[in-house]
């Protein structure tokens, strides 16, 4: 009796294996997506686009400007890190 | 202003219709005040903006961190930003005095809650929409032509 309930569990598992490899085998590629590939040096930069070909500058004052120092539109953000 | 700022820069930065300043606060004490440092050591190693971004993204982790050094030096290295400079650009302190001062300036001028936004010279208070943004610069800029 306890020989056929392990051998009915072991076939119960191979069937589900088998059963999920096929689901999965259905699944067309392309419907995966690709991890976005990101690396460390970027990975803080992910939200904002080029920035970093952007021209940096500091001003008389000595604070940072990101972009074209005669920019005729100026947008001074003032925030703290928290 | 982390989720506006890039739409703003591909908008406006990008077609060098505007510039962005960036002054530091330091209204919510010394772990400000350390933050805004680590800005500046990283453009020691030209990665403010790298920096910056991630101050703004991990508020979460340094506010919560054991030692605050600690966690900005893994943030540094994890820029690629040589660790031992780092480090020893945030135990001198030298930017501690610059930025203190700034924040007096934008204290004197009335800055005193944050976010706090100046549009040339129009100042809004508290976090704005891209819409807000648009419709301000978009104005300004018909203005001007």
């Amino acid at each position: 009796m306890h020989r056929f309930v392990l051998k009915a569990l072991w076939l119960t598992l191979f069937f589900t294996i088998t059963a999920c490899a096929t689901q999965s085998s259905r699944v067309p590629s392309t419907s995966i997506a690709p991890a976005p590939q990101t690396d460390a040096s970027s990975s803080g930069a992910t939200s904002i686009p080029p920035v970093t070909t952007l021209p940096m500058s500091v001003d008389d004052d000595g604070y940072h400007v990101i972009g074209d120092p005669a920019a005729p539109i100026v947008l001074t953000d003032y925030s703290d890190y928290f | 202003m982390l989720e506006v700022e890039p739409l703003l820069i591909n908008r406006y930065v990008v077609t060098g219709k505007m510039r962005i300043v960036i002054r530091p606060l330091l209204q919510t004490g010394p772990h400000a005040l350390i933050a805004a440092s680590a800005a500046e050591c990283a453009n020691e190693q030209h990665a403010f903006i790298a920096m910056r971004t991630a101050l703004y993204e991990n508020q979460g982790t340094i506010a919560m961190a054991d030692n605050i050094l600690t966690s900005l030096a893994d943030i540094a290295q994890t820029l690629d930003l040589d660790r031992t400079a780092f480090i020893q650009c945030m135990a001198s302190e030298r930017y501690n005095d610059a930025l203190k001062e700034g924040y007096a300036r934008a204290t004197k001028s009335g800055i005193v809650a944050r976010p706090v936004f100046e549009v040339n010279g129009q100042r809004l208070i508290g976090s704005q929409s891209f819409e807000t943004f648009t419709h301000l610069i978009d104005g300004l800029l018909a203005a001007s032509k």
